[in-house]
């Protein structure tokens, strides 16, 4: 009775594991001929962009289009938002994006290293840096004479564009201005031209309304991607959008259709800061509303691509490599660094 | 003068003197400061924390960080312990383990983060693991060396007198062991959670992870909220303290409960 038993659960188990089996291999059929089926039917489109974007300025004019994003279920766009570059750029050295936003000088730093395939499509911020004063004096570039200037950035783009804009007034950034970057982060620089321990500083938006909301004695007395222009002939870029080389390659329409929403968004956000701001607090891009609504015009949010991108972006760059080759790294980009569309 | 020393104060009034001192001195300071973006009067810190507690986003922040730090610390602790009790029956254990338990305790929580932050991303882990991570790793070399040093100063006459009186194993652990091993024990759970918390907000911090306390820390400081940072760092601490409080009272518990056996 026993192994009559035994033999019979046997039976039962080599049954059951074949059947199994065959089940297993039927589903892995069906899903082969799907994947075949989806590939025929819609060879340009990836099912997912992965798109990386910043908190702050650098994120702004992406507001639109994420949050158009959020509230379609079909969206094959996938956002994530990120405290600082640093974090952007580690994804981008993993491969896992197809577009970013960085700023210029890492987006250039990573093309040169070699270990990432990327290529800027667009800029989208020109500057973000202001000169604020805690009283009255400051009412021109020259009027920053025999002062001190307190900053953060120091040895990198900030530090590199307020030599460039002083140098270009004739003044000498080493003898006629104290330039003082012992500050570790923005946060704590705004903290002291608030309270009233710093009279001079240049800091970078949101910062600068997070101190305006603070305190009336602050105002900004120098927008310095406006100072840039008057000296120079092309712009001060600080903030890309980059793009990862195979996704640009495989997808280019999906991509144009991307860059054409995106622009449009940069539009409306520039010429409804007041909605937009809700919507900028909302995903969470800046954190208040009211913080975004005054800051939005002194972002500098622009939609630069193709040849005027290209001959501004090299220029700026030259300027940082002049500065510091290391900061872009280590040469100007070449060619294949700019996205054409 | 030892007239003055035989007075007996209520412990609730020597508290509402220790309280009175510190925040007198933080008035002080603040005053002194000037400004109250650089330090606020504790009557607009703790008016903010009433705001703040009214708000739903802050228990959701709370319990986020919370688990994380819970979650962490147990299995910190538990991997501590483990190694601890290996490293003892077992020199070649010990020997593995010891210079990676003093790595650990003296690399900066910093570089850790960025570390593990790394290791999630590339594995595909949700990035909240970071903090987990992250309070795993502070956590294991408090437990290990509080644990290691108090088995190694177990009483061996005690064991032979044991030996002598054949106890069972379990006997052993609960009236030998545990006893001897508790003291450690305790200021090894108590030390563990006070890092935890630190380490955990941290890494919330850098890595700005959605809905917890490091987050929310993270933004009022860059909009200039002295107050809410501030109400915020309350939150960390007292939820600190009421765990090290806790964790106090179960061990009390356990002694009460050991001497009715």
């Amino acid at each position: 009775m026993k192994r009559l038993l035994s033999i019979f659960m046997l039976l039962v188990l080599l049954v059951s594991m074949v059947a199994c089996g065959s089940e297993t291999e039927q589903t892995t059929a069906t899903t082969t001929t799907e994947g075949n089926g989806t590939e025929n039917y819609d060879p340009v489109y990836a099912d997912e962009v992965r798109i990386l974007t910043l908190k702050g300025p650098t994120g702004m004019g992406m507001a639109n289009v994420w949050n158009d994003a959020k509230f379609d279920s079909e969206s094959k766009y996938k956002f994530t938002i990120f405290p600082s570059p640093d974090l952007v750029k580690e994804e981008i050295l993993f491969g896992k994006y197809d577009i970013a936003a960085l700023p210029t000088n890492v987006a250039a730093a990573l093309y040169n290293s070699g270990k990432a395939d990327l290529q800027v499509v667009a800029v989208n911020t020109l500057g973000v840096l202001h000169i604020v004063e805690n009283g009255n004096t400051v009412t021109d570039i020259n009027s920053l004479k025999g002062k001190t200037i307190h900053a953060t950035g120091g040895g990198s783009t900030p530090e590199f564009i307020l030599r460039y804009v002083l140098e270009q007034n004739g003044i000498d950034p080493d003898k006629d201005v104290t330039l003082d970057f012992s500050y570790a982060n923005h946060d704590d620089l705004a903290n002291l031209v608030g309270g009233g321990a710093v009279k001079i500083a240049m800091l970078p938006e949101p910062n600068v309304t997070a101190v305006l909301s603070k305190t009336k004695d602050v105002r900004v007395a120098l927008d310095l991607t406006e100072e840039w222009r008057k000296v120079s002939d092309f712009d001060v870029m600080q903030g890309c959008i980059v793009v990862r080389k195979a996704f640009a390659e495989e997808h280019p329409e999906q991509l144009a259709e991307f860059l054409d929403e995106y622009r449009a968004s940069v539009e409306y956000v520039n010429q409804n800061p007041n909605i937009a701001a809700g919507v900028i607090a909302g995903l969470g891009i800046i954190p208040k509303e009211a913080l975004a609504k005054q800051a939005i015009p002194r972002c500098n949010i622009v939609y630069v691509d193709g040849e005027e991108m290209q001959e501004s972006l090299s220029a700026f760059l030259n300027v940082l490599y002049e500065a510091d080759a290391k900061s872009i790294g280590g040469k100007n980009p070449d060619e294949g660094f700019y996205y054409k569309r | 003068m030892s007239w003055f020393k035989k007075i007996k104060i209520p412990k609730p009034i020597l508290w509402l003197i220790a309280a009175i001192f510190w925040t007198a001195i933080w008035y002080f300071a603040a005053f002194r400061m000037g400004n109250e973006l650089f330090l606020p009067y504790p009557h607009t810190v703790f008016l903010s924390f009433g705001k703040l507690v009214q708000e739903g986003e802050f228990w959701h922040a709370v319990w986020q960080s919370m688990l994380t730090v819970l979650k962490g610390s147990l299995i910190g602790c538990a991997l501590g312990g483990i190694f601890a009790v290996l490293a003892s029956l077992s020199k070649i254990f010990c020997a593995i383990v010891s210079p990676l338990v003093t790595v650990l305790r003296a690399t900066p929580v910093a570089s850790f983060i960025i570390l593990v932050y790394v290791i999630v991303r590339v594995n595909d882990f949700a990035i909240d693991t970071v903090a987990l991570l992250i309070v795993i790793i502070m956590v294991i070399p408090i437990l290990y060396s509080n644990l290691y040093s108090g088995i190694a100063s177990f009483d061996k006459g005690l064991d032979e007198v044991a030996n002598v009186y054949s106890f069972t194993l379990r006997k052993k652990i609960v009236f030998l062991w545990f006893p001897q091993i508790k003291p450690f024990l305790i200021s090894g759970v108590i030390n563990a959670i006070g890092f935890a918390w630190k380490a955990g907000v941290a890494a919330e911090v850098i890595c700005n992870l959605e809905n917890t306390i490091g987050q929310n820390l993270a933004e009022s400081k860059s909009n200039l909220e002295m107050d809410r940072l501030f109400a915020w760092t309350m939150t960390v601490v007292l939820l600190s303290i009421f765990f090290e409080c806790l964790v106090k009272r179960a061990f009390q518990k356990k002694r009460k409960e050991m001497k009715q056996a």
